[in-house]
């Protein structure tokens, strides 16, 4: 009997240790269990929310979305791909390297997300894939959301371009390797605004990774649409201003600093950093000698030349150095040590005073106003209208210019300043540095009585300003003088009087550069400016690299553009 | 009482009336239980087993009419006719899965290995008619079909057929010697069977349970997905819905060898606890049979086919649990398989005419 007892017992432990077995794993361990089941069979699969548009101050569409027709593979269903493969090579010959090469990348791609296999289907081609899959059910046609910008290259420095976002950019708070994002521009700018959010859905899949439901977890919520300031009737106009030069112009409402043109020639196309041939335009444009990349309006720093005349006369007139009277007389050359210093005009201006002098930009007369200065007080001024500092303007990468001083020269070159050096800062040359952004907020300053309104594209958010620190006579007589540019016939400007009149200062930077191997010195020409002369209401600088003299190849575009801005 | 009883002595009327309710219910539940699991996962293989199911109920009746004294004084030529029948799969089955199990007859595919399991345990009773029984005899009679298991070769229900012997080696008086001969034997056997007989994968078995970081496998696999599935019914189960390791088949083998994480995964603690009841019952049932019975070979009957549903409950579920490695064995009554299912049937039938001998005795 004992063995019969033990066998018994043996049956009762052994089920004993089943059922605590299961106890442990179904409900002290239930909930783990639970997850890892979860786990098992939800993918999660994000919904592209459409980018937020942009907009021209006309109500012009500037950055959209288009729908796109891709054709994809739903790999579940495929047969045998190599058949499918074979067909479409034969259909669409002239894609089949595309087809190759999108097939390669197929294994990145898990089989419950269709994979592209064509983007950018033509119009033609879509009735002959619709045809094809009735063969081959792995094909669909599916229509992503594309950013695309109806003017191309007219607004690209602007509106700058999206592309994906690489492990490195990490600026862009919430998206995620891989998502598409803005790299320049307000696209950049304003990421967060136009982003919007991306929905997601939960794939359910089976053990296979196959597709078996799916249930959206969030919808996508759209970016929201900015509204800028901009005009295209200013941006065509400019570039056809431009022509194949490169330069940049910028016109600005005064007061509030709302900009109605950025337009930064060359610009480059908007093209997408996708497919094959897209690439093939990009390298083009990194090989393009102009560097049609470079934002000549706010990333571009430049020699200001005459344009910063305007500067040295609000030092001597507030500092007390000089009157406005104080005559100066110009034979054409000023002698400083063993160099001789030679005026634009080499005939000479005669007797000028200061009126005069940035009426005709006389060049004698600020040199000898700049050694009576001094460097550090030039720079003092300057950096009262801001110069040292960044404009503010709500696009990435802003440069600031550079202004010298005798610390300056000590701290960055070593070497104590030169007092010659003044003789070339005093006509906005040697070292002094700056960008036609920071111009035109001089030159706002000046126009609406000494606040430097911050420039912005886009219509977000107040308008914010700085005061200047200059008396309102001061800037009455730079206005009145700047009016004189224009309007007296002996001006520098004189050729561009019309009506609504204009006030302003043309500026001819000379530069040292190369051009294919050969030193190139055409000078860099300026026009700085506002409108109407009375009681102005814009500013705008134009900037022409390599054209010559401001009052030829700057004053007109600058004029006819604040013209059309007035209108 | 002088004169043995062997023969059916007593009435019909008598079995019929003393009909056992745990040897005909518990089955009858387990199976209904099958059908439902098999119906929500594999509803293809449900006509089939349902056909199955008939002829497993048929049998039982059969069976309990007869009376299980006919099988063990037949024992010798169905005995006979199964080793026939495992020869023949040797040469004639197609090899399935890396082995050679099944013997296709036009429609019929018959797996003999299945049906061996209470064969044995008929033959070996037989001996216990006139004790005491040799164990020479005893070993003989279960190494051939082990043998030939082996060689198809089928671990798992070559294991099934030496718990059969087990018990009745348990039930010997033997000798110390006796077991430490044939732990030896058993070991050399093993230590052969791996050299020369076990397929790779059934290594692969036995290596990820006795090395579980081993297990990066397909049995690795098998076993998470098993307990991912039992854990996750909790309490009450996912129902039918939301049974996801079924439902999209991350577990394999879910209406056969698996069948219980099925149940698991779908009622959750209770039901799984229930099921492992009515087994525990049922078997406790057997020995219960085994121990009231006044004949030797009866008695040795019941806990030898008491032995072979422990092991197949016990190892079948606590495979499901990852406790021990996989192998092929089915989980009585639920597990889809024609060969089993009515070879568990059987078994149930001879435990239910022999449950009612008792009352005959007092008849006659």
């Amino acid at each position: 009997m004992k063995k019969e007892t033990l066998f018994e017992a043996g049956v009762i432990l052994g089920f004993a240790v089943l059922l605590l077995r299961l106890f442990s794993i179904q409900v002290r361990h239930g909930a783990e269990y639970d997850q890892m089941a979860l786990r098992n069979h939800f993918r999660y699969v994000s919904i592209p929310a459409p980018r937020g548009t942009i907009w021209s101050a006309e109500g012009a569409m500037l950055a959209s979305n288009h729908t796109a027709t891709d054709l994809v593979v739903y790999r579940e269903e495929m047969g045998d791909p190599e058949e499918l493969k074979r067909r479409l090579g034969e259909i669409l010959p002239y894609r089949r390297d595309e087809v190759e090469a999108r097939w390669r990348q197929m294994a990145h791609t898990p089989p419950y997300i269709p994979h592209i296999i064509l983007s950018d289907l033509e119009e033609t081609e879509v009735p002959l894939m619709e045809l094809e899959r009735v063969r081959f059910p792995a094909l669909a046609v599916s229509k992503p959301m594309r950013r695309i910008y109806p003017y191309g290259e007219l607004f690209s420095h602007a509106l700058g371009y999206i592309a994906e976002l690489s492990p490195e950019d990490q600026w862009a708070v919430g998206a995620q390797v891989g998502d598409w994002v803005g790299k320049a521009g307000l696209e950049r700018t304003y990421e967060k605004h136009l982003r919007g959010e991306d929905g997601r859905w939960a794939v359910v899949v089976d053990s296979h990774e196959r597709k078996v439901a799916r249930y959206l977890v969030r919808p996508a919520r759209d970016g929201t649409p900015l509204r800028t300031g901009l005009r295209t009737a200013l941006h065509l106009m400019a570039r056809d201003g431009f022509g194949t030069d490169s330069g940049a112009a910028v016109v600005m409402d005064i007061h509030s600093g709302e900009v109605l043109c950025y337009y930064s020639s060359p610009g480059y196309p908007a093209v997408l950093p996708t497919s094959g041939p897209a690439q093939a335009v990009w390298r083009q444009v990194f090989a393009d000698p102009r560097k049609p990349m470079l934002d000549r309006v706010s990333q571009g720093t430049y020699a200001p030349g005459s344009v910063f005349k305007v500067v040295l006369a609000a030092a001597a007139l507030e500092e007390g150095v000089w009157g406005p009277s104080r005559g100066v007389f110009c034979p054409g050359h000023f002698q400083f040590g063993n160099r001789a210093f030679r005026c634009w005009n080499r005939g000479g201006h005669g007797g000028v005073d200061m009126k005069r002098a940035l009426t005709v930009s006389c060049d004698v007369y600020f040199y000898q106003l700049g050694l009576a200065l001094g460097v550090d007080r030039i720079h003092a001024w300057a950096a009262r209208f801001g110069m040292e500092a960044r404009t503010g303007v709500d696009l990435p990468f802003e440069k600031t210019g550079l202004i010298p001083s005798e610390a300056w020269s000590q701290r960055v070159r070593g070497v104590p300043w030169y007092p010659g050096e003044t003789v070339s800062v005093a006509i906005g040359q040697g070292p002094v540095l700056t960008t036609a952004m920071k111009i035109c907020q001089v030159y706002a300053a000046i126009a609406n009585g000494g606040t430097l309104p911050v420039p912005r594209l886009a219509r977000e958010g107040e308008p914010r300003r700085q005061r200047v620190e200059v008396s309102a006579v001061t800037l009455a007589f730079l206005r009145e003088a700047l009016g004189e540019v224009v309007a007296d016939p002996r001006g520098t400007a004189h050729r561009v009087e019309g009506v609504p009149t204009i006030a302003g200062k043309t500026g001819t930077s000379q530069v040292m550069s190369e051009v294919e191997g050969r030193p190139y010195t055409k000078e860099h020409a300026w026009f700085a400016g506002f409108a109407p002369r009375e009681d102005p209401r814009v500013a705008c600088v134009v900037l022409r690299e390599h054209a010559g003299h401001g009052s030829v190849a700057a004053a007109p575009l600058a004029a006819a553009l604040m013209r059309e801005a007035l209108q | 009482m002088s004169r043995r009883t062997t023969g059916p002595v007593f009435g019909r009327s008598a079995r019929l009336r003393h009909w056992d309710p745990v040897f005909f219910l518990a089955p009858l539940l387990l199976n209904a239980a099958g059908l439902y699991l098999i119906a929500v996962t594999a509803p293809r293989a449900l006509p089939a087993q349902a056909v199955f199911t008939a002829a497993g109920i048929a049998l039982f009746t059969a069976v309990s009419l007869l009376g299980h004294g006919l099988f063990v004084r037949f024992s010798r030529p169905l005995y006979g006719l199964f080793v026939l029948l495992l020869l023949a799969t040797l040469f004639f089955a197609p090899v399935i899965a890396g082995s050679r199990a099944w013997l296709v007859l036009g429609p019929v595919h018959l797996q003999p290995a299945e049906w061996m399991k209470p064969v044995l345990a008929l033959a070996l009773a037989e001996l216990y008619m006139r004790p005491p029984a040799k164990l020479v005899k005893i070993l003989l009679l279960g190494i051939v079909p082990l043998g030939l298991v082996l060689a198809q070769p089928d671990l798992g229900t070559a294991v099934a057929l030496g718990t059969v012997l087990a018990v009745t080696l348990y039930f010997q008086r033997i000798s110390l010697r006796m077991v430490v001969t044939v732990a030896l034997l058993a070991a050399f056997l093993f230590l052969f069977a791996w050299l020369f007989l076990f397929k790779p994968y059934q290594k692969q078995r036995i290596l990820t349970f006795l090395f579980p970081s081993y297990a990066t496998s397909h049995s690795g696999y098998q076993a998470k997905q098993s307990l991912i599935a039992v854990g996750s019914g909790r309490l009450t189960g996912k129902g039918m819905a939301l049974s996801t390791q079924t439902q999209l088949r991350f577990l394999p083998a879910q209406h056969t060898d698996f069948i219980f994480a099925t149940l698991a995964e779908r009622r959750g603690f209770l039901g799984a606890a229930f099921v492992l009841g009515l087994f525990a019952l049922l078997i406790l049932r057997m020995t219960a049979a085994g121990r009231a019975s006044p004949e030797p070979d009866a008695r040795m009957l019941a806990y030898m086919l008491a032995g072979f549903f422990s092991f197949h409950v016990m190892y079948n579920i606590a495979m499901v649990l990852a406790l021990v490695p996989i192998t092929g064995i089915p989980l009585p009554f639920l597990s889809y398989g024609g060969s089993f299912l009515t070879a568990c049937w059987f078994s149930a039938g001879l435990l239910n005419s022999l449950a009612a001998r008792r009352y005959g005795q007092y008849e006659s």
